[in-house]
């Protein structure tokens, strides 16, 4: 293993490789940043510059670089403007956004890049050590599992069943859920509730219901009732962390990073539900005061899907590295790249 | 009534029709052998349908009482906030939906951003002007050359 | 892919260094970044509303998305109004296409729902999301009845 490290250093110390390390982590954050784009757009775009170098530890790299930078900057847009670009950033505005509201955008912005950087980190050191034992693990989830890991990502809405709020937040999951099966399933072919319309065969678009749910009813808020310039400018370009929120985020980097990790090696399951079995956990796991603060801007709050989802893009790397199965639709486009590059992938 | 009723009102109403489609008009269409699977796709619908129901069901009861809270935004007193400016907004996303195809993305794109400042009552032009315009450009440049998404940027009759 | 170590450890590594690069060059252009709640409002909403509509415009690639946002966006504010939770909603709409595709195979695999119980590791998550369900209304009712008991009032 030290050897392979020291060859994988070696490698990655390269003048190309890192100089396509840093084009990729510029190119995903910045374009992660603007709503709308996600990290499956930005790669698929991506994808002929990656090919076209001709060296596939290279297009790996930049293409990784990307997917994580899109992630790394997608929490802004979430945090800033409560327009989430990405399904994992959804669970970051739960409490980014508030925070930015509250005038505490930069603290907001360095929990997010810190969360993001701890996740990512320890991420990598999980990849390096559990990679080869995981794949064989990943390949015992099947649908069943499948099914029970959403019902568990589900179980992130009891955060928002306040009190006398239950069925309310009951009749909002449903009908999320109804949303869903307008359009062609992936197993009945069959469209199902377009009422004839030929642009609903595919379905709501993700990016449609989010901005629709998040941005556009914030927007509109904002126009109705002016906020005073005066309460927001006070220190929002304020990035210090106190040691006494730097010891609540510790316990939760660590915890989010495992568990978004073993979340993100599952084919399938990945940033979004990490995030959200993330945000439910932790929410579970604080103390009566903090619980209390999820949902208004509480620094834990956001510190958990941030680390979680990081963590997950790092641990869907996993069956990709070692099976050569994409484990989610960003590393098939990514197996994709490197199969053009006739490189043999796993034992298949 | 409060609007949180009126609203579960509406939102059984929704819940109605989509059981009904589900129940009843859908397993008509059904191929045969799909018909010996365990699991249709009406099947999940069909729960779904019902679990809206007594969702609604509870809400309009009131069997759970739930704390009043002053929202962010009365809304009974709705016509104290800046309506009309949310009002004209929401009809100029509209339009702008209208127009991006037949019109293209330049002239819509810049005039979208033009017109939402103005409807928020900004009345310095030239400024207001020139930001639309950059922005547009940068949006253009982007979207076009960088991501190379497709989209008309002149009314077609410009040969766009 | 182990069977390319070359590869398999530069990407690792690769992780690290764009991590680390990742961080240092965000924290500096975080103030900046923050700046923009601070642009002006006229100026900002209207920006805020363009690029809601150019994300649902990229995604779904037909402008019929355009004025499905626009509905959905009214409807979801009225709901706000009346203090209903979005966020549910999104989640739903997310986790419902996988959820159902998982549920429908397996209940054709099975011939039935009988992969509940019979699969040791589905039977485990349902119980934890189950108890991830019912453990906060628990402790609020645990919690309001001793508020009770002291009968502090609050």
């Amino acid at each position: 293993m030290l050897e392979g490290l020291l060859i994988g250093l070696q490698t990655a110390m390269s003048f190309q490789n890192l100089a396509m390390v840093i084009a990729g982590c510029l190119i995903g954050t910045f374009i992660g940043m603007l709503p709308g784009l996600g990290p499956m757009s930005i790669i698929a775009i991506m994808i002929p510059i990656a090919i076209s170098m001709g060296d596939p530890s290279a297009a790996l790299i930049l293409l990784a670089g990307v997917y994580y930078g899109a992630i790394f900057g997608g929490s802004t847009s979430s945090i800033l403007l409560n327009a989430p670009g990405v399904a994992g950033t959804v669970a970051s505005s739960f409490d980014g956004y508030p925070m930015a509201q509250q005038g505490r955008a930069g603290k907001a912005l360095t929990i997010a890049a810190v969360c993001s950087f701890a996740g990512g980190t320890i991420g990598a050191i999980l990849l390096m050590i559990f990679a080869p034992m995981l794949s064989s693990v990943a390949l015992l989830f099947h649908s069943a599992e499948y099914f029970a890991l959403m019902v568990v990502g589900l179980s992130a809405i009891a955060a928002f069943a306040g009190t006398g709020q239950v069925a309310k937040a009951m009749i909002m999951t449903v009908f999320g859920l109804i949303l869903a099966t307008v359009g062609e399933g992936a197993l009945f072919s069959l469209p199902r509730f377009t009422g004839g319309v030929m642009d609903l065969q595919s379905g709501f678009g993700f990016i449609t219901l989010a901005m629709a749910m998040f941005a556009l009813p914030e927007a509109l808020f904002l126009v109705l009732k002016p906020k005073d310039a005066g309460s927001v400018e006070a220190d929002i370009t304020d990035l210090r962390i106190t040691r006494v929120e730097a010891r609540s985020i510790a316990p939760i980097i660590g915890r989010q990073s495992v568990q978004g990790f073993f979340i993100g090696v599952l084919p399938g399951a990945g940033a979004t539900i990490a995030s959200f079995l993330g945000y439910a956990v932790e929410r579970n796991l604080a103390t009566k005061e903090e619980q209390a603060e999820f949902g208004k801007g509480s620094i834990t709050g956001l510190a958990a899907p941030e680390t979680a989802n990081n963590a997950a893009c790092t641990g869907s790397f996993v069956p990709l590295l070692t099976l050569g199965i994409p484990g989610s639709g960003t590393t098939a486009l990514l197996l994709g790249a490197l199969v053009a590059q006739t490189s043999r992938l796993g034992h298949g | 009534m409060a609007l949180d009723r009126w609203i579960a009102l509406i939102l059984l109403g929704i819940c109605l029709v989509y059981g009904y489609t589900a129940w009843f008009t859908m397993d008509a269409g059904l191929a045969p052998f799909m018909k010996r699977n365990p699991i249709w796709p009406s099947t999940f619908p069909k729960v779904l349908s019902i679990l809206g129901i007594v969702a609604c069901l509870i809400i309009l009861s009131g069997v759970e009482k739930s704390e009043v809270k002053i929202a962010e935004i009365d809304y009974r007193r709705l016509h104290e906030y800046k309506l009309g400016q949310a009002l004209l907004l929401l009809a100029l996303m509209v339009a702008y939906a209208l127009c991006l195809r037949p019109v293209g993305f330049l002239p819509s794109t810049t005039a979208f951003l033009f017109l939402g400042a103005f409807i928020l009552g900004e009345r310095k032009w030239v400024l207001m002007l020139s930001v639309a315009v950059i922005a547009t450009m940068i949006v253009w440049y982007l979207v076009q050359q960088v991501l190379g998404i497709y989209m008309r940027p002149l009314p077609g009759f410009f040969g766009g | 892919m182990i069977d390319e170590p070359q590869i398999f450890w530069a990407v690792i590594m690769s992780m690290f260094i764009g991590n680390l690069v990742l961080l240092i060059l965000n924290l500096p252009l975080i103030p900046y970044i923050a700046k923009v709640l601070s642009i002006p409002r006229n100026y900002l909403i209207p920006f805020i509303l363009f690029f809601t509509l150019m994300g649902a415009y990229i995604g779904q690639n037909n402008a019929t998305e355009l004025l499905i946002l626009v509905g959905f966006g009214v409807c979801a504010t009225a709901l706000k109004f009346a203090d209903y939770p979005l966020a549910p909603l999104l989640i739903g709409f997310i986790l419902g296409g996988m959820l159902e595709n998982n549920f429908a195979r397996s209940m054709q695999l099975y011939d039935g729902v009988s992969f509940i119980w019979e699969r040791p590791m589905t039977l485990g998550l349902l119980v934890i999301a189950a108890i991830l369900i019912l453990l906060p209304s628990y402790r609020a009712r645990r919690a309001r009845a001793r508020a009770e008991g002291v009968a502090d009032g609050d």
